[in-house]
């Protein structure tokens, strides 16, 4: 299920932001200069006004659906429900993208409103690659997943994150969406290269990038150290900035996001964020250019 | 090796139950890689518990934040989410609220708590969704919360014990109470949601 190139194109030309409730009077009324907004479905899916708002923005920015619900790596299996309501939204905003995790949150009945670690094994990659299937079915366009932030694994894991990536696009042909702040989040706690990381992506599966603020804590695990934590509660850092204008270099011009949940800042502060973004974007794609001519 | 679903049941019960010897084993990296997992115990709890606060700020304002943050614990502990979409969950919180110990003396606080309930659906609602709900309360609460909703602080307020048949209209943040008759509110709520005690 392809994505179409003239709307990854479009998309790519200037950075977008995700649209949290609290913003979205403020969007409404002053069309900040944006190149598009993702939300996350499940803030709309019992809030009809909000959705009638976002409808509206519909008409005016790209809109990208990137869910945090689905729970793809369920042994359980997808919340059929759930799918179908989101399914709906879709058919109702016609995203250019819509995205997920690699995670999951569902078990026994019980939605544990986290995004948790899979076991890299054999058995995992089967129970995505069915439920990708199941999802990509459901919408009738492609289903772009996510790299995870990571804190811990799983000792079951026969594969690293970085083969399990390649073996999922491999068997299913899915895009991916490399959430450069959690390659280095995840690179830092997990004690492997982020830049290493970004080389060794499946870089043709790329659909989009994603930028975001974390947390550094004090490791419990290990005294002393700290361990980075993806809470989206302030601005981007100065090392993703890098480890984006690497990813830039890699992939080439992307469409990218920048997402802040919680402590909101402004939404001028968030357009900063996205305008920083497109420069970096622009300064890393011209010395791509300049190294390969 | 165990299988996917033996580790996400150990991950759910160390997150819902805060017992993590099943899956300390099942963890690596690190001496002690299940320390890691606080953070997503953390998380589980602290979002919930802040979901709830933000879905019932009036409860909050009436009986203050100690209580229902008290109550929001266990409530998550014994009622985890059902389902992603989070501003659905808190359904039964106010029937929980009601019965925690520290409420024994506040017989009308769980009625509060559904009123304030149903508000804050209302208020997300349009012409085209579901925007209008019937309620009877035993207490005039309609008039507590509306000294919450119009943010006045008087210097007295007589709570009295009454039946009150209400009828709740909301489209896009305006809210309407509208205290009804019991034959009319019984005629008009045919066919639309009603909490009836």
């Amino acid at each position: 299920m392809a994505i179409t190139s003239d709307a990854r194109l479009h998309l790519a030309e200037r950075t977008g932001i995700g649209l949290r409730l609290p913003h979205i009077a403020e969007v409404v009324a002053t069309r900040p200069p944006v190149g598009w907004l993702e939300i996350h479905p499940e803030n709309f899916l019992a809030n009809p006004h909000g959705l009638e708002l976002l409808t509206d923005l519909a008409r005016d920015y790209p809109i990208s659906v990137h869910t945090v619900g689905i729970s793809i790596g369920s042994a359980d299996g997808i919340d059929r429900t759930h799918l179908t309501r989101l399914c709906a939204l879709v058919d109702q905003l016609n995203p250019v993208l819509v995205s997920g995790h690699l995670a999951w949150s569902f078990h026994g009945g019980h939605y544990l409103n986290d995004l948790l670690p899979l076991p890299y094994t054999a058995e995992t990659l089967r129970v995505v690659a069915t439920h990708l299937a199941e999802v990509q079915d459901a919408l009738g366009r492609a289903y772009v997943i996510e790299n995870p932030s990571t804190y811990v694994s799983l000792a079951a894991s026969t594969m690293t994150e970085i083969d399990f990536l390649h073996a999922l696009v491999d068997g299913t042909g899915c895009r991916l969406l490399c959430d450069v702040s959690n390659v280095y989040l995840s690179g830092h706690n997990m004690g492997y290269d982020p830049y290493d990381f970004i080389d060794r992506f499946p870089a043709a599966a790329v659909a989009e990038l994603h930028l975001g603020g974390f947390t550094a804590e004090e490791d419990e695990a290990t005294p002393g150290a700290t361990l980075l934590v993806d809470t989206h509660t302030q601005a981007v850092a100065e090392p993703s900035w890098d480890l984006y204008a690497h990813a830039i270099r890699r992939f080439g011009l992307q469409p990218t996001m920048i997402e802040w949940d919680n402590d909101l800042p402004t939404l001028a502060v968030l357009a900063g964020e996205a305008a920083k973004a497109d420069r970096v974007r622009a300064q890393a794609h011209e010395s791509r250019h300049a190294g390969t001519c | 090796m165990p299988a996917l679903a033996d580790i996400q049941a150990a991950v759910r019960d160390a997150l819902v139950r805060g017992d993590r010897s099943a899956v300390a084993p099942m963890l690596s990296g690190g001496a002690h890689p299940e320390h890691r997992l606080a953070v997503h115990q953390r998380h589980y709890a602290t979002s919930l518990t802040r979901a709830l606060l933000d879905r019932f700020p009036a409860t909050v304002w009436l009986v203050g934040s100690d209580l229902v943050t008290d109550a929001t614990r266990s409530y998550i502990r014994e009622r985890p989410p059902s389902k992603p979409c989070i501003a659905e969950y808190g359904e039964f919180f106010p029937q929980h609220l009601g019965a925690h110990p520290a409420a024994a003396s506040l017989p009308y606080l769980s009625q509060f708590a559904e009123l304030e309930w149903h508000l804050g659906r209302l208020a997300l609602a349009t012409d085209d969704s579901p925007n209008v709900h019937y309620l009877h309360l035993d207490w005039s609460l309609d008039e507590l919360i509306g000294v919450y909703l119009a943010d006045s602080a008087p210097d007295a307020f007589a709570l009295r014990h009454e039946d009150v048949w209400l009828e709740l209209r909301g489209v896009r943040g305006t809210l309407v109470m509208h205290r009804l008759t019991m034959d009319d509110f019984l005629s008009r709520a045919t066919g639309h949601p009603m909490g009836k005690r």
